[in-house]
């Protein structure tokens, strides 16, 4: 095959982003080692820059490399994004889940205090967070768990405690599970909800991106971030990053299980929907800016 | 035998002069020299070693010269031997004398001795049958004057015969030589003359030999001194003492040219002739200067020494002419001015050491005379002019004894004055008792110090007594009284009769100074001594009576506390605490720090006295004052020390006292349980233990001793009041102390903290507060008529607001208003009543007090304000009315400021809304809008806020009426009302959103939004024209749409303009309903919920 000039260079291009996606995904990013900001940051430029840092890469060659030279070669601008952001995806769902690691330096809880947790989400779940509350509050109160906390328990009853719209209570649960694993993505997410609703955005994205951080493959973390950017922010192109990536992770998902469940992909089309409806508002407000 | 030897020995002598004839003047002047003289007989004995006996005897040796003589051819040897014939006949002569025996019996005896007979018998009865004396010189001597005679004779012949036949210069002064040779010859005939009893003649050969040998031109010897002294005597005796003294002064006059007048006796004894012949011729003067010689002579006065020969070494005889000197120099020295004489002599001519003997002679002669004054005199003089002599002192007491003899008791004490005065510790001469002259005086010294002590005290009281019995008289009046008994002169004592007091006083200053001296100085002259302390105490007692406090109260306490133990220590110490206060008395005008000082010394004293006679009754009383001067001195330690003394030393609950309150070393002292402490001393302890503690700030001590005193002392005691104050004022100030130690007052005094109307206490604070409220409580109850009472409460009140405890603030608040209406605190009262009320919410009778305030001053800034909490207030307590009417009152009365205008008219719209009263609600609602238009200056955030939200209410109202309306048939009309209740909804809306309150511009933004929304459902809700074909109908329903579109997209863009506010930070409810809003409208764009992932089981494994 002949390839012009052209071609050429946007195969390679291509070829090196995918090799540095793919050494990233090698290296576990665990979030002692940088700072939450300079890491999202560095996220945010990844997925909106990285053709910049194409350009500094040098050649090299392998199965997959020729493979996506070779897709590359047949795809539109469009394309080539969203294949860009696929790889992107791929990279960041190989890397290292550092709650998850961080989680196994805690004690395990026995199976006496498992059982009231299993009954403490059962009960939240059935509406009943009163109950719950009192299930979950015997696992706090246990001399073990005192002497050996675990971080998902104090989420849960910050959960409990959400639910009984006793919000500053599980605020404080929620930083007490942060106190145990910083690293808790879960317990980021929640109090980022929650600062978003009191109006407290820059809370709210401080602890989105230190759930990204944490986990850089956890979809929610950016579809979460991007609707604070979006609505409550106002910053659409940032929204726009985020639902990108938010949309190709769930694309990824979507990939690896066979027969993925409806509502994944009614989630995937209404993503889109996001995408495209946020690409015009930034239309709007460029013409906008544009016309004064 | 003795003049044997001499004679012997004088032979032997002659007998080899004889063969030297190359020797002969030293022979001359040695036979002149060493032959025996007068002179020698008695006074001077000769010592003669013993030698080998003479061959020959005397009677033998005048044999062989008288055989001799007539043998020899030669002249010069016949006069040899003829001179030496007659000294051996006036040898044999002088030895008949002395054995008593007459020249021819002794002979005779000679004579009989070679034949056999007892020579001294027959010299015996010679005596017997001759007689003794004149028979007797005549028989001893003729053979010897015959001899001297002729030799004299031929002597004379010889030298005449020479003058006449020689013209040779040599032979000439041979001749002469020849004559002075036979000088001895001719003194020896004089001699003899006068040994024979022939004094005329023995004068006349004398006066032969002095015109032959005159001293001017020839040596004086001693033959001429001897046979001056002999005339002297011989004219002496027959009282022509002119010649006499021409005599005895050329013995004087040869004596003294001679080198060594000591080697001839006739100096002394002419010196004592002469004197006698002056004396008989009553030339006193020359007599004594003549006496003085002899005793010049007699008592070799050592120059250096100034001492003399002692009379009783001297032999007899010269004792007795020394003796015999004196006695006449005395006599001749009466006559002159006894004493002063003598030294007026003895100046003129030279200090002798004898001089004493002199003074002595004289004392004494007046002595026997019985004149005791000129015998003091003399003695007096003598020790006065030689005060150091080794025996001034002795005839200065012989002075003083000669008084006593003669009974003249002032002269005595002036005597002995004066012994004191030069002798004493501060005379000249005093050089302390171990020197010479101290060795002397000190036994005189104590009996006169003393004596003389005594009797200026002995004095000093007799006036003192008088003055006393006299006391009714006037200072220049005389005094009645009698000074019989001392030892004063008659003159003194008629002086003193005549006396004034005044000057009796003085008087009685005076001797007590002297009696006060005179002690001092027997202190300080025997210091140490067993008599000191007695003296130490009679002067303490002088010295008092002498107004000398300062020294008296020094002689008293070293008495009484240094020379101790003795038996008035106490006394003396007691004595000096007495002194003491005269002397504060007397020093009333003197300098602060005099007064200090002494008031020190005082109490050192007393603090003495205590210390050292514990079990003296009189300690009581010294403690007390003690104790007091140091409570008034605030030495409140040591006040209380000694009102713990006192307690102590009660006999009956002494040592129950000591055992309670003093440390276990102090049961066992002397005072405790020792005196009888009368009731009175004892409250006084107790006050100061109790006032003393206080001013130390030992409250609590102080609060049990306050107690103890009330409930000894009786209900009606005066002190009752003021004690019952003071145990308040220990409650007051043990409970500012725990305010203080917890510094709860800077707290209360410091601003407070945000957000609380008290200040924040710590628990120690509270606890501390607690306890102070809790003292000052007892204050009322224990109390309750102390000047502390309103103080105690109005404080307890304060302090239990601070601790927020209105419960009990608060009838301690209204009881203080009741029973200390005319307290300046009561108007501060009410202040805290409100405060009160306030924090326990009671807000009806806070209302109240603040009403009451505002009507009491309804035109100032408090009462303003009063009127509007107390609208507060009643609303708080939950009548209405009265809050309604309080603001309206308010909103009514001051419509300026602003703030609190528009705040009262906002509680007003608060009010009729809560009862839906609109119209009323609107009234206030209108008048905050109008409020902020005419605000001017005051216009606020405050006052926009408001008039946005009344602004509101009439929008709100507005748009009512417009989602009122609806778009019936006929169409035109009632679209024509809609529309017009839109504008006026629409305007109202803008009206509020122009206030620029975020609150109600979302509000308005939202209402707005919902406004064109309605207005778009409204439409297509809207009455159907009836007749319509379907076709029509359809079509009618697409204009509708047609209509209504614009008014959705109006709508929905107002909501995205109020969503959009969030990106500004804008994100209230009403945001939040626009977005919940738009949700519906736009899901694709907002309808966005957060993904949060629900926890599972798996994330707890």
């Amino acid at each position: 095959m002949i390839l012009n000039k052209a071609k050429l260079r946007l195969l390679v291009l291509v070829f090196a982003f995918s090799t540095i996606l793919s050494g990233c995904s090698s290296l576990p990013s665990l979030p002692g080692f940088s700072g939450p900001d300079a890491e999202s940051t560095q996220h945010a430029e990844t997925a909106s820059g990285h053709t910049e840092k194409a350009d500094e890469a040098s050649l090299s060659g392998d199965a997959d490399t020729v493979d996506a030279v070779q897709i590359a070669l047949e795809l539109t601008p469009e394309e080539l994004e969203e294949q860009a952001l696929a790889l992107q995806a791929r990279g960041l769902m190989g890397t290292v889940n550092a709650f998850k690691l961080d989680k196994q330096n805690q004690a395990n809880l026995n199976s006496s205090q498992l059982r009231r947790v299993q009954s403490a989400i059962n009960q939240l779940a059935n509406g009943e967070p009163d109950k719950a509350l009192v299930e979950v509050q015997r696992v706090i109160d246990d001399p073990d768990f005192k002497a050996s906390p675990n971080t998902a328990v104090w989420v849960l009853r910050g959960d409990i405690l959400l639910a009984k719209e006793e919000n500053e209570k599980a605020i404080s649960d929620y930083q007490t599970a942060l106190k145990l694993v910083a690293s808790n993505y879960q317990a980021h997410n929640r109090l980022g909800a929650i600062y978003r609703d009191a109006g407290k955005f820059d809370l709210a994205k401080a602890h989105y991106n230190q759930a990204i951080d944490a986990w850089p493959g956890n979809a929610n973390s950016y579809r979460n971030r991007g609707i604070l950017n979006d609505l409550y922010v106002g910053d659409k192109i940032a929204a726009l990053a985020d639902y990108k990536i938010y949309k190709a992770l769930l694309d990824l998902q979507i990939q690896r299980i066979v027969s993925p469940v409806k509502s994944l992909r009614k989630e995937q089309k209404l993503t889109s929907l996001w995408i495209m409806d946020i690409q015009r508002q930034i239309e709007v407000l460029q013409r906008e800016q544009t016309n004064g | 035998m003795k003049k044997i030897l001499i004679l012997s020995f004088s032979m032997v002598l002659a007998s080899c002069s004889m063969f030297s004839s190359d020797e002969e003047g030293s022979l001359i002047n040695e036979g002149i020299s060493n032959r025996p003289t007068l002179a020698e007989l008695d006074l001077q004995p000769i010592k003669i070693e013993p030698s080998i006996a003479p061959r020959l005897s005397l009677q033998e040796t005048r044999d062989e010269y008288a055989a001799l003589l007539p043998l020899l051819k030669d002249e010069k040897q016949r006069q040899q031997v003829a001179f030496r014939l007659a000294d051996i006949e006036m040898q044999l002569a002088e030895k008949a004398q002395e054995d008593g025996i007459p020249l021819e019996a002794l002979q005779a005896s000679q004579s009989a001795t070679q034949s056999g007979e007892d020579p001294k018998a027959s010299a015996a009865i010679n005596n017997k049958a001759e007689g003794i004396g004149q028979l007797q010189s005549a028989t001893y001597f003729k053979q010897a004057i015959s001899s001297y005679k002729e030799v004299l004779e031929q002597q004379a012949k010889s030298v005449a015969q020479a003058d006449l036949l020689s013209d040779d210069p040599a032979t000439v002064a041979a001749a002469r030589r020849s004559e002075i040779k036979y000088m001895d010859a001719m003194y020896q005939l004089s001699r003899a003359l006068d040994l024979d009893g022939k004094p005329d003649e023995s004068v006349s050969v004398a006066q032969r030999f002095l015109s032959t040998f005159p001293s001017a031109e020839n040596a004086v010897t001693n033959y001429h001194i001897e046979l001056y002294f002999r005339i002297g005597e011989y004219y002496f005796n027959r009282q022509n003492y002119d010649n006499a003294v021409i005599n005895y002064a050329q013995v004087l006059a040869l004596s003294e040219q001679k080198a060594n007048i000591a080697a001839n006796n006739f100096y002394g004894i002419s010196a004592y002739m002469l004197g006698w012949s002056y004396f008989k011729q009553e030339e006193h003067a020359k007599a004594l200067m003549a006496f003085s010689k002899m005793l010049d002579e007699t008592l070799e006065q050592n120059s250096y020494t100034q001492t003399h020969t002692n009379i009783n070494t001297l032999q007899l005889g010269q004792q007795k002419l020394v003796q015999d000197t004196l006695r006449i120099m005395a006599l001749l020295f009466s006559y002159q001015g006894n004493g002063d004489a003598i030294n007026d002599f003895f100046v003129v001519n030279g200090q002798r050491a004898y001089e004493n003997l002199i003074y002595e002679q004289l004392a004494q002669q007046h002595l026997n005379d019985s004149r005791f004054k000129d015998s003091a005199d003399t003695l007096l003089v003598f020790a006065n002019t030689y005060p150091l002599h080794e025996r001034a002192v002795e005839f200065y007491v012989k002075h003083i004894d000669a008084y006593i003899l003669g009974k003249f008791p002032a002269l005595v004490l002036e005597g002995k004055q004066g012994f004191v005065a030069a002798y004493g510790v501060d005379g000249q001469h005093y050089s302390g008792l171990q020197s010479i002259i101290g060795r002397q005086t000190s036994a005189y010294l104590r009996r006169y110090v003393k004596e003389l002590a005594q009797n200026e005290h002995s004095i000093a009281q007799t006036v003192e007594n008088m003055l006393v019995s006299n006391a009714q008289l006037s200072s220049d009046e005389t005094a009645q009284g009698s000074f019989v008994g001392l030892a004063i002169s008659e003159v003194q004592s008629a002086s003193w009769t005549a006396a004034s007091i005044s000057e009796l006083s003085n008087i009685k200053q005076q001797a007590f100074v002297n009696a006060a001296g005179y002690y001092d100085q027997f202190i300080r002259t025997f210091t140490p001594d067993e008599e000191v302390p007695q003296m130490r105490f009679y002067l303490g007692e002088a010295l008092s009576s002498a107004n000398k406090f300062n020294l008296a109260i020094e002689s008293f306490e070293i008495y009484a506390y240094q020379d101790s133990p003795n038996p008035l220590a106490s006394e003396a110490a007691y004595a000096a605490l007495l002194l003491f206060e005269k002397l504060a008395e007397n020093t009333v005008s003197r300098e602060a720090d005099f007064t200090q000082k002494l008031e020190a010394r005082k109490m050192i004293s007393q603090r003495l006295f205590v210390d050292t006679f514990a079990t003296d009754s009189r300690t009581v009383n010294v403690a007390q004052a003690l104790m007091q001067r140091l409570f008034e001195q605030r030495k409140y330690t040591d006040a209380i020390r000694w009102s713990h003394w006192l307690l102590s030393a009660d006999k009956v609950n002494g040592l129950a006292y000591a055992s309670a309150n003093l440390p276990k070393a102090g049961w066992r002292d002397a005072h405790i349980a020792t005196h009888a402490v009368n009731a009175e001393s004892l409250i006084s302890a107790r006050l100061v233990f109790a006032h003393g503690n206080f001013a130390l700030e030992n409250y609590q001590v102080a609060q049990a001793g306050y107690e103890t005193l009330l409930s000894i002392l009786q209900s009606e005691d005066k002190r009752v009041q003021a004690l019952t104050n003071r145990l308040a004022a220990t409650f007051f100030q043990q409970s500012e102390q725990l305010l203080a130690s917890a510094k709860v007052k800077q707290t209360l005094a410091a601003p407070l903290p945000e957000g609380r109307d008290f200040a924040q206490l710590s628990e120690t604070q509270r606890r501390a507060v607690t306890d102070s409220v809790a003292l000052l409580q007892r204050i009322m109850q224990e109390t309750p008529n102390s000047t502390f009472r309103a103080a105690a409460q109005y404080d307890a009140a304060t302090y239990l607001l601070a601790l927020e405890n209105f419960t009990q603030a608060l009838p301690l608040l209204l009881d203080f208003q009741t029973r200390f209406p005319k307290n300046d605190l009561v108007l501060s009262i009410p202040g805290k009543l409100l405060v009160a009320y306030e924090e326990s919410e009671q807000w009806q009778p806070a209302a109240v007090l603040l009403m009451a305030q505002h009507k009491a001053q309804a035109d100032t800034q408090l009462g303003r304000d009063a009127l509007y909490v107390a609208a507060d207030y009643y609303s708080k307590a939950g009548d209405r009315e009265a809050s309604l009417s309080a603001y309206r009152s308010y909103a009514h009365r001051y419509p300026s400021p602003l703030a609190d205008a528009n705040e009262a008219r906002f509680k007003m719209t608060e009010f009729y809304n809560e009862t839906s009263d609109d119209k009323k609600r609107r009234f206030w609602l209108n008048k905050l809008i109008q409020a902020d238009q005419k605000a001017g200056s005051e216009r606020s955030p405050r006052s926009r806020y408001l008039a946005a939200m009344a602004s509101m209410v009439f929008a709100t109202d507005a748009d009512i009426a417009y989602q009122k309306i609806k778009l019936t048939l006929p169409l035109n009309k009632s679209l024509q009302r809609k529309q017009n209740a839109l504008k006026n909804a629409i305007a109202r809306y803008d009206g509020v959103m122009a206030y620029g309150i975020a609150e109600y511009t979302t509000q308005a933004n939202y209402s707005l939004a919902n406004v064109y929304s309605v207005l778009a459902k409204d439409l297509m809700q809207s009455s159907r024209p009836t007749g319509l074909s379907a076709l029509e109908l359809s079509q009618y329903e697409l204009l509708l749409e047609e209509q209504a579109f614009p008014f959705e997209e109006t709508s929905i863009t107002l909501h995205e303009n109020n969503a959009k506010r969030a990106h500004g930070g804008l994100y209230d409810d009403w945001v939040k309903e626009s977005l919940k809003t738009l949700e519906n409208l736009l899901p694709v764009r907002y309808r966005k919920p957060e993904q949060i992932q629900e926890l599972s089981a798996n994330d707890f494994k």
